[in-house]
């Protein structure tokens, strides 16, 4: 026990460092592995082992002992019950035991100036009621519903955090080194389960005004969010998927995006919480704004030219990601080395880099188990400063 | 925030001036708790 506390430590101070502008005596490793990995993993029934949370502590501890990482690598939020309850249309589970995520939309186009005027208001009156059907129906019924749904998200995710706090002290993983907050960038968060991405292209259109409107109005509601739950830290930091710029034409990035994302990073920022950017996709036309954004925001990119990233953000941002998870499935054990040493040889030099893949590791099946733990070994042993 | 869904600690007091003063101190943190549980859960089904 007292081995895995000094661990600790030391692997508390290597994020310490990262983030006070030190250089760490090694590259962090942040590993984020699915709840799906871990039950596939652990060889147990993916939809029973969401629905009962019991069973979550023997697939998280076989996870953790078995992929090298300075993080603990497990991470739940969603789970089925609360869903269910609601009778959700944007997260069914399918017959796999897979929570999918159609394409739903629950605001249409006449929501725009009730949402602008008052956007929980709206959320509540319209929104929900579209998006989760149990809640369509009269005020009575909707008010047990919505008591029975937060009772059930109350139950697994104080469940699932007591199990991945006993976990992090039994491995000794850095509690700091993830994130400990969630939200969205307005655009994005209009985009995906309001509007809907189809939607919100006509509507950029159509209705440019009330796009721009909206995505103010969604703007304290997501800084609010963002906020943890708990005074904010250095080392702390809000964790935002980053999702449609790329899909935007920079003259509508400009309008549409980047001024209410801008300002969701720097009051986040301001209040003493970074982001932590899940950049999604290629960004490589915006590298120049992402420059812009507070020192320290935390980028893990999906896609794009490491070394020009690492020219143009590495000396004021903390880089992360890059490495391609779909070479785990396919490379050699050597060629998933090789591409992990040549990473670290462009991403390191200076420091601001922790190590982790273009995106988190959603099947077992995705991968191949060996050259997964091949790489973390590599990188714990090797890319020391 | 414009909304009658969500209430500060201040507003509730606002409604509630039966509130015993010396039950303030343990009574705030616990409502304004839940409120913005509900909050993040509300913000959370559409994430």
């Amino acid at each position: 026990m007292a081995d895995m506390k000094a661990l600790q430590q030391e692997r508390i101070q290597l994020f310490k460092d990262l983030y006070d502008n030190k250089l760490p005596k090694r590259v962090p490793i942040n590993l984020v592995l699915s709840v799906e990995f871990a039950i596939q993993y652990a060889g147990m029934d993916l939809a029973q082992a969401q629905w009962d949370t019991s069973m979550l502590e023997i697939a998280f501890d076989k996870m953790c002992g078995d992929f090298i990482t300075d993080t603990n690598p497990a991470m739940a939020f969603r789970y089925p019950s609360y869903y269910k309850i609601l009778g959700a249309r944007n997260f069914v589970m399918s017959s796999s035991g897979f929570l999918q995520h159609p394409e739903v939309h629950g605001f249409e186009t006449e929501d725009y100036d009730y949402f602008i005027q008052s956007p929980y208001d709206c959320i509540m009156e319209r929104v929900l009621p579209r998006i989760y059907t149990e809640l369509d129906t009269n005020p009575v019924q909707r008010s047990i519903v919505f008591a029975k749904a937060f009772k059930a998200f109350f139950d697994d995710v104080v469940n699932g955090n007591i199990i991945i706090a006993k976990l992090t002290e039994k491995y000794g993983f850095s509690p700091i080194g993830g994130f400990d907050g969630f939200c969205e960038a307005p655009f994005d968060f209009m985009s995906d389960q309001l509007r809907g991405f189809k939607n919100i292209v006509g509507d950029i259109r159509r209705i440019p005004d009330k796009v721009v409107g909206a995505c103010e109005a969604a703007l304290p509601l997501m800084i609010k969010t963002g906020m943890p739950p708990h005074p904010p830290s250095p080392y702390g930091a809000t964790f935002i998927p980053l999702h449609m710029a790329p899909f935007l034409r920079e003259k509508d990035f400009e309008k549409y995006y980047w001024p209410t994302f801008k300002k969701l990073v720097d009051d986040l920022a301001a209040s003493g919480q970074s982001a932590y950017l899940f950049v999604e996709h290629d960004w490589t036309r915006f590298l120049d704004y992402l420059y812009e954004l507070p020192e320290n925001t935390r980028m893990m990119f999906e896609y794009g030219d490491p070394k020009l990233i690492k020219d143009k953000l590495g000396k004021k941002h903390i880089l992360t990601g890059f490495y391609p998870i779909t070479l785990l499935k396919t490379a050699t054990k050597q060629q998933c080395i090789d591409k992990a040493k040549e990473l670290i040889d462009i991403l390191a030099p200076g420091g601001k880099y922790m190590f982790t893949f273009d995106k988190n590791i959603i099947t077992a099946d995705s991968v191949n188990i060996e050259n997964l733990q091949a790489v973390l070994e590599y990188v714990s042993e090797n890319a020391n400063y | 925030m414009n909304t009658q869904y969500y209430k500060t600690w201040d507003e509730y007091m606002a409604e509630h001036p039966e509130i015993d003063e010396k039950l303030i101190p343990v009574m705030a943190p616990k409502i304004q708790g839940y409120e913005e549980m509900m909050f993040a859960f509300v913000m959370l089904l559409l994430m």
